[in-house]
């Protein structure tokens, strides 16, 4: 009863992303169940076969069923995508509450080193760890993190100095306060909503960023069913089996539009007077200046 | 005056601002200079002044939000700047403070009751079953009901939200309260009944205020003495009998009478002056006397020299060449 | 006041759709003479400036349910449609914000926030708007005013900018000057700057002046004639010495009972000083 009255309180965009979302996971979850054959297994006989019954997606030019490799694919987005929010919201939480409350030295430090950091493309700088590295899933995520991380702590850092110098934080300082408490107590449960949407952006464009580098070969290795690797691995077929490209880029997109709707919505739910434009263009600057050169890589 | 009657003193206080490294204007604002006064146990003193008089500066300066860059600051023959930051720190748990917005001083994602507890809890003060119980002692304190404390601070009226915010500072028992324009949000009548509780606690628990207020006819009403700030320095101060009555200083009596009152009586025939333009730069203020610039009886000496308090009669002090001269002749 | 009135609002009720209870207005009454100061006074959620929005049309149409009548030189304001009342707002009401600095551009020099409406509305030319709006400056007394035209709103005081607000909602010479709440963000010295300008501005150009405030103070030194609202109706409405000296309505009573009063302050004070000066 309690959560139906929460439930109706949510708006719109919430409730169409979480049903988007949900169908993901119900789908890639029943997926051995649907389409019992390993993603990397050829010996399906066939290659380049249409939607069938038995094979709802299709069949790939190596004799792979694409169904059961496009929801292995969401998996691995889903994974990435959790993995890199959580880690660059672990981080990024703690350093940019403490560069913005803390500020003078560190502050300038952390701020010059984030400044030098955004100067170049995020795709760019992500290749140049993979290179680094050596290219492959797990470095591929890595490069991410790294990625995420200072874009995590900058937004936090903004959103945490415009709390820090509210009365009632001078009120806590007066009566003797730790800083801990502080940040704990006064900061951080009041920039909440804001992180929370950062999460579901971080989380979407992980996902993209994470396509565009499979998609470019210094992601996912083969066999590794990455949606974007799905994509290099078929464009050559775009015109005799067009349905091998579409539907793995649809699910991409419709994943992100997901996850973007779902950032949105939350935002508007959270806090609807004091989360207005402000937070979300801080955000998308933030997100945009590096992101669009992925967001477009992903989807060429 | 008996030493042991005076709560709170300020010796020769000075606060600077630097300017920031890539803004436009340069140099170093005195947002305090050379303020010196004391607050008398169980007694308030406003603090008046305009925009950019330093008079908040003031008290973030007593209670160690800003660093002051000179003077000192006394508490029951306590000096604060002979203290490590540990002792300073409870030794400031004697002061409290409450703000001018009373919905930006509460945390709008914790209870009421976790706001008016938080001191205590950060002193470590009691179990939480005696807290509950000073929590319920001190609402009664302030007439607020008890079934607002499972509320949050936007779920208050104005009026309620401040009462709360009193109820904070309150609860360690404080000998001195700093209020910074505590009451200028708030509706007349809401006003008024703020003024009447902050009496009434006053009368109680012989506390000391220190009121900040830009708000003359405030002050004229709760104030037992009165500090009047001109770009951060004391222009005239002594009892608000004195200083209202015969408001000694230029800046006092433009100031004085530019305030509106609702009498008409009054406003029909006392005099009233109009000051000209705006107050100075504080990053460029004037040489000598800061006011000369709009004083219609500044002379030479003015420019040249900065005028020192001197005593007028008893408790009245004011700062000003041509009063100086007028009285020694 | 025999003379015809210059607004006459009969039996006005503003109702919002959003907002539950009684509604902001409700059935309100009230003339405004030519060249007579009417003060506005009232407690937050009196419904004060929904009063003064709504004379100038301020109040979104979506947003509310309307009755009764405005009447402005004899024509009904709210049978009129939004462009004839934005023609009556630019030329014949003006309106001056509490906030002074929102209601500049700060993106715009103040020069061109002063003459686009004369172009854009007035039909001048762009010598012409900039003669008139130098001439505005000079009305609302900023000194140096060929050097303020050139200047962003950052670049001023706040005392200063409130007086472009004044020179901006002038500009074409109305003949009703609504001003909500236009001294209370400054300090005591500029409002009495303020105040003085307002007032001699109001005679020079014979025009109303619906003066909208919360202090009893302020109104008493600009008002011809007090109206003291609470929830949404009109309490009293008298002519200043009346209401502040002998008021009837117990709520006006309470008001003035309650006003922090300037003590040990009387009329027979002298200030030595300015002497020569004081006005």
């Amino acid at each position: 009863m309690k959560f139906l009255t929460w439930w109706r309180s949510l708006n719109t965009r919430i409730h169409v992303s979480v049903f988007m979302l949900l169908f993901l996971a119900v789908l890639s979850a029943l997926a051995p169940f649907i389409s019992p054959f390993p993603s990397d297994e050829m010996g399906t006989g066939q290659t380049l076969l249409g939607p069938t019954w038995k094979h709802p997606f299709g069949i790939d030019s190596m004799g792979r069923d694409q169904f059961s490799r496009v929801t292995e694919g969401i998996r691995l987005s889903a994974f990435i995508g959790f993995t890199v929010m959580s880690t660059s919201l672990l981080v990024g939480v703690p350093v940019g509450i403490l560069s913005a409350y803390k500020g003078s030295l560190l502050d300038s430090l952390f701020s010059r080193i984030l400044d030098l950091l955004f100067a170049f493309p995020n795709l760019l700088l992500a290749l140049v760890f993979v290179t680094i590295l050596g290219s492959g899933s797990w470095t591929a995520l890595l490069a991410l993190v790294i990625i995420y991380i200072p874009i995590a702590s900058r937004f936090v850092r903004s959103a945490a100095l415009a709390e820090k110098d509210r009365d009632y934080v001078s009120a806590a300082k007066v009566n003797g306060a730790s800083t801990f408490r502080i940040c704990a107590k006064h900061i951080l449960p009041n920039i909440a909503p804001s992180l929370l949407v950062l999460g579901t952006n971080i989380f979407a464009f992980a996902i993209l960023a994470e396509a565009a580098l499979s998609y470019l070969g210094v992601g996912a290795k083969p066999p590794t069913p990455s949606l974007g690797k799905i994509l290099t691995e078929n464009q050559g077929f775009i015109t005799t089996s067009s349905h091998l490209v579409f539907i793995p880029a649809i699910t991409l997109s419709f994943l992100v539009l997901a996850l973007n709707l779902l950032g949105d919505g939350l935002r508007d739910h959270l806090d609807p007077k004091k989360t207005s434009s402000r937070y979300k263009k801080s955000l998308m600057q933030l997100l945009l200046r590096k992101g669009t050169a992925t967001a477009n890589g992903g989807q060429k | 005056m008996d030493a042991s009657q005076i709560a709170l003193s300020v010796e020769s206080l000075s606060v600077n601002f630097r300017s920031r490294l890539f803004s436009k204007v340069k140099g170093v604002v005195h947002a305090v200079d050379d303020v010196s006064f004391d607050l008398v146990r169980g007694t308030t003193t406003a603090i008046v002044g305009e925009t950019g008089s330093g008079k908040s500066t003031i008290l973030k300066a007593i209670i160690g939000l800003v660093e002051a860059s000179g003077g000192s600051i006394t508490l029951n023959d306590t000096n604060f700047s002979q203290l490590n930051s540990r002792a300073a720190t409870e030794l400031r748990h004697h002061i409290q403070m409450v703000f001018q917005d009373p919905i930006g001083s509460l945390n709008p994602r914790m209870r009421i009751s976790e706001i008016i507890a938080e001191p205590l809890v950060i002193t470590k003060t009691g179990d939480k079953a005696s807290r509950a119980r000073m929590v319920q002692e001190i609402l009664s304190q302030v007439d607020l009901k008890p079934e607002l404390l499972s509320r949050y601070p936007h779920q208050l009226s104005g009026g309620q939200r401040q009462r709360v915010a009193i109820a904070r500072a309150l609860i360690v028992q404080p000998e001195v309260l700093l209020l910074d324009e505590p009451l200028s949000a708030l509706d007349v009548l809401v006003q008024a009944q703020v003024v009447r509780l902050l009496a009434d606690i006053q009368k109680a628990g012989n506390l000391s205020y220190l009121f900040v207020t830009h708000d003359l006819a405030l002050a004229s009403e709760i104030a037992d003495n009165v500090v009047v700030l001109y770009l951060g320095r004391i222009v005239e101060a002594g009892s608000v009998k004195d200083v209202f009555e015969n408001p000694a200083h230029p800046y006092t009596q433009a100031l004085l009478s530019a305030v509106p009152t609702a009498d008409p009586k009054i406003e029909s025939t006392r005099e009233r002056v109009i000051l000209i333009g705006d107050p100075p730069n504080p990053f460029d203020p004037p040489s000598g006397c800061s006011f000369r610039t709009r004083c219609p009886a500044a002379e030479e000496k003015c420019s040249i020299e900065r005028p020192q308090l001197f005593n007028l009669v008893s408790d009245h002090n004011v700062a000003c060449h041509v009063l100086q001269e007028r009285a020694s002749s | 006041m025999n003379s015809p009135s210059l607004v006459s609002i009969k039996n006005l009720t503003v109702d919002f759709w959003r907002v539950p209870g009684p509604p902001a207005l409700n059935s309100v009454s009230l003339e405004v003479a030519p060249g007579e100061a009417v003060g506005l006074v009232g407690e937050s959620g009196s419904g004060k400036s929904t009063l003064g929005f709504a004379i100038a049309g301020l109040l979104d149409p979506n947003d509310i349910q309307l009755s009764g009548e405005i009447l402005f030189k004899g024509q009904n304001l709210l049978k009129i449609s939004q462009d004839e009342y934005r023609e009556i707002r630019g030329s014949q009401i003006g309106y001056i914000f509490q906030d002074a600095s929102s209601s500049l551009n700060p993106l715009l020099k103040i020069g061109k926030q002063l003459t686009h409406p004369l172009m854009a509305n007035g039909g001048m030319s762009k010598a012409d708007a900039m003669v008139r709006a130098k001439e505005l400056l000079d009305m609302v007394e900023i000194s140096q005013s060929g050097r303020r035209l050139n200047q962003y709103p950052h670049e001023i005081s706040g005392g200063m900018k409130q007086r472009v607000v004044i020179a901006a909602a002038l500009s074409r010479d109305p003949s009703l000057l609504i001003a909500d709440e236009p001294t209370t963000a400054l300090d005591v010295t500029v409002q009495a700057q303020i105040i003085d300008l307002l007032l001699r501005l109001k005679k020079s150009l014979s025009m109303s002046l619906i003066f909208i405030s919360h202090d009893l103070g302020v109104v008493a030194r600009v008002a011809d004639r007090i109206v003291v609202m609470k929830d949404g109706n009109i309490v009293e409405s008298g002519g200043v010495g009346q209401v502040l000296a002998n008021p009837r309505e117990p709520y006006t009573q309470l008001l003035l009972a309650n006003i922090p009063k300037l003590r040990h302050v009387d009329e027979s004070q002298s200030l030595r000083f300015w002497g020569s000066n004081g006005r």
